[in-house]
């Protein structure tokens, strides 16, 4: 158990809502706070930040702060947390230009001339400082917002859908510097997504939360992969690969990630280091199945896999096929009834799934 | 023509002074309005917009009752500072907040409504003290309140009447304030004087509203 780990016993209500968490988080890494709209996603991080405070007794404690126990009389304000929180709204302040709102936090950190510059160079808002809040772009703002809690010295960081009020360009680049971020951060990170890709992307673990109780916890990978069904209502079935980036190539704009049963050719990552660890979603609709390992297609990603299991839906044209990888990875393909009759598909066939490099986008 | 100006100055100082006062006392009650749940804050709300919908000749009839040096307030007063609460300048002060008090804490606690709570939670997350939130970010973010507050309290304490006559009197130097003087101008027939402190009166108004429209678009509400 490291100094710094949280631990979490707290019941909160509201009419009509009521959140139970019990939990005890490590010090280090990014956990993904993941579950529907409503689900008190946020609700937790305003606990934890002090922004609620729950009515009955119960602790939050970060390594050996109690910022609220039964043995307190009350909990500790928010601004001794030293907690720095981000939300999609980024909470700029308005009556002050960028590097206002930076030196906003500095100051009362006491954060010193080295540091102030390193954030300020690692997040690019050099650029932006005399600029004010109004005149800044969705992922400006956000990019300002982390940059401001990070100046503030946090001593864990409070992440609450960051990048939602951004669209899909801007989403990507704003990951990129989040990532970088969040790698050196020294202390726990609760990410809170509604958003699958977000958190195969950032979190090393995921907490998921349904109706203000945590309803599975573990492995970002295995978590979203159980819950995919409940996840996207049913409708919408996908698979997740664990892979690692093994090389790129600039000229083609292209970069090859290894991944269990293949190799598979993946855009928009060359700025990623070769080596690191990387998740994909793959959607059952993306993926076509073959008997033979295929020539004279376009398509250049084709894993080896083992059909499992099969589910015909007998209301319409479709089965869900699921494949085993090697080391315990499973995808689901979406093939047409008459397909997997055409093929004569059955449970221990081997057979080749290919997907589609345009239907792969990683944040 | 030497009183008349006695009068504009010892206006100007009211105002000026009771401004200032104002400011003070209605910030934390405009913050208060502006942000409590408390079940007695209709109540506190009505007694703040009185002043609004009473006679002045009300407020300066009960003022008098109350103020009076033979009153509890009044003699408790005079054996502090020696003087009296009515008939001189402290009691118009403490008349005049009370009357122009609803043109402070108005255009403030809308003001302080607008104050994002996603800002001031923002302010605490880096640090910030409940005080220090209050004087770095409400303040600032609410300046176009003040501005209006200031300029409506200055301007209707310039021009309130029938208050200083029930309590104020007509004092030179004392309780002689320009709408008094101008009042007496009419009364003695001297149209003159009385043409010139109604067009200076009128002039000073609008060039006073003028530089707050042309302040508050320098003051961009500054989009989150």
């Amino acid at each position: 158990m490291s100094a710094d780990d949280l631990s979490l016993d707290i019941a909160w209500a509201r009419p009509g809502f009521d959140l139970r968490v019990e939990e005890t988080v490590r010090g280090q890494g990014v956990t993904g706070v993941f579950g529907p709209s409503g689900s008190g996603k946020t609700s937790l991080l305003r606990l934890i930040a002090g922004f609620e405070t729950p009515m009955t007794a119960g602790t939050i404690r970060l390594g050996d702060d109690d910022w609220l126990s039964p043995a307190r009389r009350s909990a500790v304000p928010a601004h001794l947390r030293r907690i720095g929180y981000v939300s999609q709204h980024a909470d700029l302040f308005g009556h002050l230009d960028v590097r206002g709102n930076l030196e906003f936090a500095a100051r009362r950190s006491k954060l010193g001339d080295r540091q102030r510059q390193e954030i300020i160079e690692a997040l690019e808002l050099a650029d932006l400082l005399d600029r004010h809040p109004g005149n800044l772009s969705g992922g400006e703002r956000q990019r300002v917002a982390l940059g401001r809690a990070l100046m503030s010295r946090p001593r864990m960081l409070l992440l609450d859908e960051p990048l939602s009020a951004l669209d899909r360009p801007r989403r990507h680049r704003l990951m990129s510097y989040l990532r970088s971020v969040l790698a050196q951060f020294d202390g726990p990170v609760f990410y809170v997504s509604h958003d699958v890709d977000e958190m195969l992307a950032l979190a090393d673990r995921v907490l998921l939360l349904a109706g203000g109780r945590i309803n599975d916890r573990g492995d970002t990978a295995s978590v979203l992969a159980a819950h995919f069904a409940s996840l996207d209502g049913g409708a919408q079935t996908a698979g997740i690969l664990s892979g690692r980036i093994e090389r790129h190539d600039p000229a083609l704009a292209l970069s090859e990630v290894s991944v269990p049963g293949g190799k598979i050719q993946l855009p928009g990552i060359l700025d990623r280091p070769a080596g690191e660890a990387i998740r994909l979603r793959i959607d059952a609709r993306d993926i076509v199945l073959a008997r033979e390992e295929p020539a004279g297609l376009s398509i250049r990603n084709a894993l080896q896999a083992e059909i499992s299991a099969i589910d015909p839906d007998p209301a319409d044209a479709f089965a869900q096929v699921q494949l085993n990888l090697p080391g315990q990875h499973a995808l689901t393909a979406r093939l047409t009834r008459a397909a997997v009759l055409d093929l004569d598909l059955a449970p221990g066939d081997t057979v080749y799934a290919l997907i589609k490099t345009a239907s792969l986008a990683s944040l | 023509m030497i009183s008349e100006w006695q009068s504009i100055a010892l206006s100007l100082r009211l105002a000026a002074l009771v401004t200032v006062l104002l400011l003070v006392i209605a910030t934390p009650l405009a913050w208060w309005l502006a942000r409590s749940r408390h079940p007695l804050k209709p109540v506190v709300e009505a007694l703040t917009a009185l002043p609004l919908v009473l006679p002045p000749t009300v407020l300066g009839f009960y003022l008098l009752i109350l103020l009076n040096p033979q009153s509890p307030i009044g003699a408790f007063w005079r054996e502090w500072t020696g003087g009296s609460l009515t008939f001189s300048f402290s009691g118009l002060v403490v008349a005049s907040i009370i009357y122009s008090l609803p043109f402070a804490v108005q255009p403030l606690q809308t003001a302080f409504a607008g104050v994002g709570q996603g800002q001031l939670e923002a302010a605490a997350s880096l640090g910030a003290a409940p005080l220090d939130r209050f004087i770095h970010i409400a303040i600032p973010v609410s300046i176009r309140g003040y501005i209006t507050a200031a300029v409506l309290s200055f301007s209707h304490t310039l021009g309130e009447f029938g208050i200083v006559l029930m309590m104020g009197g007509s004092i030179p130097g004392e309780t002689r304030v320009v709408s008094i003087a101008l009042f007496e101008a009419v009364e003695t027939l001297d149209y003159n004087t009385a043409h010139a402190l109604s067009a200076g009166l009128i002039l000073f108004a609008f060039v006073t509203l003028l530089a707050v429209f042309a302040l508050n678009r320098r003051f961009p509400v500054h989009v989150r």
